[in-house]
């Protein structure tokens, strides 16, 4: 049994291409983390799956439902955390998580729920006067009502501080014990390294990679930055280029003035200088640096991550 | 709050009421968690104050504020005249404005703040949303309307004025159902335009068009059909009244006035003083066809002589099914006698006074005895026109909020 399921997933809006065929797969219980900068296509996805957005092309299936066919079926057995939510200002925490027990017709007890993300304080305080950190975690409660089997979390910690997001990354692994899959989509690889089985990395509307955390480590684990410093930058750069383009493995991750950083297996070093040496450019120093899954995912995205 | 242990029994009833509606409609926990929202704002009881003072004062003053305003009419205040004379105006352009107040934002807003997105993720499909929505909108206006509409009742019948009650019961039961109408009407507005903003201009053209602009439009196509287009009198009239019944506020006037025509006779004035000067027997229209063909110029006024005869005929006869009769008086001056000469017969009356010449007087009036009224301009079709409004407000919301990226 899959949790979800993209088949060439495709949404077009008028100009311009959110998601570009994307297929996936998340195992049930599974702790995925969807990863990619601001922009990649993480929220289309989501909409997708919440039925907010209909697809161009390709289907979506969670739990075994067809998104665009039966949302109210998934709806009644996933816990969400959207992104750009608001909550009802007159109405206070209680008032909320009754709403939403109501509606999924469970029995849970909004107190224990609100321990739980540890709001309990302020529960029949009206939300309107909520900060930032306690909405998200009042809509978090909400999303755990009913023990769902799926939860989807948009960008769960954005608003949250380090401690906050240390007991959202440990309420994650609660319901992952429970036996629930989770999927969370985040722009900050530590937050998904900590708590993911598997990671997807999504970029301008590709997925261009997924694994398991480890198996993305040790894919780094043989790869190097090769750092080559020019003699003369604005007659070689553009070979530079080209050479590099025709070595299998190896990309250009950087260009600083006369700097160029190149990413390759650390067995490649050697072949990709002799190349360049055979293209004629006058190569005055080079350095090498171990990879990081950071740079990876950054060298992968080729953007700045704002935290 | 609302623990299981219910206290006293009418608690226990309204628990299980909940339930069942909960068990019964997906919409419902929507409607109710919309409606437990607004009596959270106040705006509630702000409501129901103000319809209580709008619907008090105007008999208030009549009754009591002598000089102030204008006095009752002869024969004092009775329910019919203030239900037809105040509150059938009044009601038809303050609701509308409060429904709208009401229902303009319902989708918009949690569009614009993202709230919907919470509604969405739980197990509601948009339909459900948008249901839910106009029904605790619906409460919204309807609870404090009932509560004016009591206290009024209680005013009433404090008051020197006679209370039919059954007549302002019914009154107060159509006026609910075009709540539903204008408040359906008002909320697929919003859940079809992006912002508040937009809803807002829509709904105050759409409000603005329906409450002043519909019937002189409705009467302009009559007009250009008849004169340029060159339909006959018959297809003319009939045309018109069709688009008159088609919007909201025509529909929901002349179903309240069919329904106060039915409480007492309904003849026109002109008629009935002269049935009364001759002593008379003829046979009145029914409360709808009364209804329809008063809704048009057809009794002349101080300030319009009334539509010329040819198109009261068409009216009284193809639109509203009467029979438009020729009452012929011949007053004879050697015999001292007038006769009364009417499609059911001839009367001749001696002695009535000084008659000085023989002379002959035609009058032309929209009596019953005719066929019935069309049964697509009867009560129940105007229901069906209005509940059209409902099932058009349906379509739109299908086709801009349950079809389109949210």
């Amino acid at each position: 049994m899959t949790a979800i399921e993209l088949y060439g997933l495709r949404k077009e809006y008028q100009d311009v291409v959110a998601l570009d065929g994307v297929d996936l797969t998340v195992e049930d219980g599974e702790v995925f983390g969807f990863l990619g900068p601001n922009g990649a296509g993480k929220s289309t996805t989501i909409n997708i799956l919440l039925d907010f957005v209909r697809p161009t092309a390709g289907t979506a299936e969670v739990l075994g439902y067809d998104a665009q066919e039966d949302p109210t079926a998934i709806r009644e057995r996933i816990g969400v955390l959207p992104e750009g939510y608001d909550i009802y200002e007159r109405l206070s925490a209680r008032e909320h998580l009754e709403f939403v027990i109501e509606s999924k017709d469970a029995d849970d007890d909004p107190m224990e729920l609100l321990e739980r993300v540890g709001l309990a304080d302020a529960i029949d305080r009206r939300a309107g006067g909520y900060s930032k950190g306690m909405k998200q975690r009042l809509v978090l409660a909400m999303a755990l009502v009913d023990d769902p089997d799926l939860l989807i979390l948009d960008e769960p910690t954005t608003g949250l501080d380090p401690n906050g997001a240390r007991e959202m990354r440990d309420l994650i692994r609660e319901e992952s014990d429970r036996g629930a899959t989770v999927f969370f989509s985040s722009h900050i690889l530590s937050q998904v390294e900590a708590v993911c089985d598997t990671v997807g990395i999504l970029q301008k509307g590709q997925l261009i990679a997924k694994d398991t955390v480890e198996g993305l480590r040790s894919a780094v684990r043989g790869g190097m930055t090769l750092w080559v410093t020019l003699a003369d930058p604005a007659g070689d750069v553009s070979t530079v280029e080209d050479t590099v383009e025709g070595i299998e493995g190896a990309q250009i991750t950087e260009t600083d003035g006369s700097q160029v950083a190149i990413g390759c297996k650390s067995t490649q070093k050697m072949d990709i200088l002799n190349a360049l040496n055979d293209a004629g450019v006058d190569v005055a120093n080079f350095e090498t640096e171990d990879q990081s899954l950071e740079e990876l995912f950054t060298a992968y995205t080729e953007q700045e991550v704002d935290t | 709050m609302s623990d299981s242990d219910a206290g006293s029994p009418a608690e226990a009833q309204l628990q299980r009421l909940d339930g069942a509606l909960h068990d019964q409609f997906t919409w419902y926990p929507v409607a109710k968690k919309d409606f437990k929202d607004a009596l959270r704002s106040r705006g509630l009881w702000a409501l129901a104050a103000i319809f209580t003072v709008i619907f008090i004062s105007p008999i208030a003053i009549r009754l009591y504020g002598q000089g102030i305003g204008p006095s009752p009419p002869d024969g004092g205040l009775d329910t019919r005249f203030v239900i037809e004379g105040i509150y059938l105006n009044l009601v038809t352009v303050v609701l509308p404005i409060v429904t709208i107040f009401v229902g303009v934002a319902a989708i918009t807003k949690e569009k614009t703040s993202g709230s919907l997105k919470l509604l969405l993720s739980l197990p509601f499909s948009r339909r459900s949303v948008i249901v839910g929505k106009v029904l605790g909108r619906c409460a919204v206006v309807a609870v404090p309307f009932l509560i004016a509409a009591a206290i009024t009742a209680v005013f009433m019948a404090a008051s020197d004025l006679s209370l039919n009650i059954e007549m302002y019961t019914l009154f107060v039961l159509f006026s609910l159902l075009f709540v539903v109408v204008m408040v359906a009407i008002a909320v697929s507005i919003s859940g079809a335009v992006s912002t508040t903003l937009r809803s807002v201009i829509v709904n105050a053209i759409f409000y603005i068009y329906v409450t002043f602009g519909w019937n002189s439009i409705a009467n302009g196509v009559g007009k250009f059909l008849y004169n340029d287009v060159g339909v006959s009198r018959s297809l003319r009239w009939n045309t018109v009244l069709f688009l008159k019944m088609a919007s909201p506020t025509q529909a929901y006037k002349t179903l309240v006035s069919s329904m106060l025509a039915s409480f007492s006779d309904n003849v026109q004035p002109g008629l009935q003083q002269f049935s009364e000067r001759w002593n008379l027997s003829l046979s009145q229209l029914g409360p709808q066809q009364y209804s329809r063909y008063t809704l048009f110029n057809t009794q002349g006024s101080l300030f319009s002589p009334g539509l010329p005869a040819g198109d009261k005929r068409v009216l009284c006869e193809s639109v509203a099914g009467g029979a438009y009769q020729n009452i012929t008086l011949t007053a004879n001056n050697q015999t001292n006698s007038v006769t009364v000469t009417s499609a059911e017969g001839t009367q001749t009356f001696q002695n009535v006074g000084n008659i000085t010449a023989n002379q002959t007087q035609v009058s032309q009036f929209c009596t019953g005895g005719g066929s019935e009224i069309p049964f697509y301009f009867s009560d129940p079709a105007v229901v069906v026109f209005m509940l059209g409004w409902v099932a058009l407000a349906a379509g739109l919301s299908y086709y801009t909020f349950d079809l389109v990226d949210l």
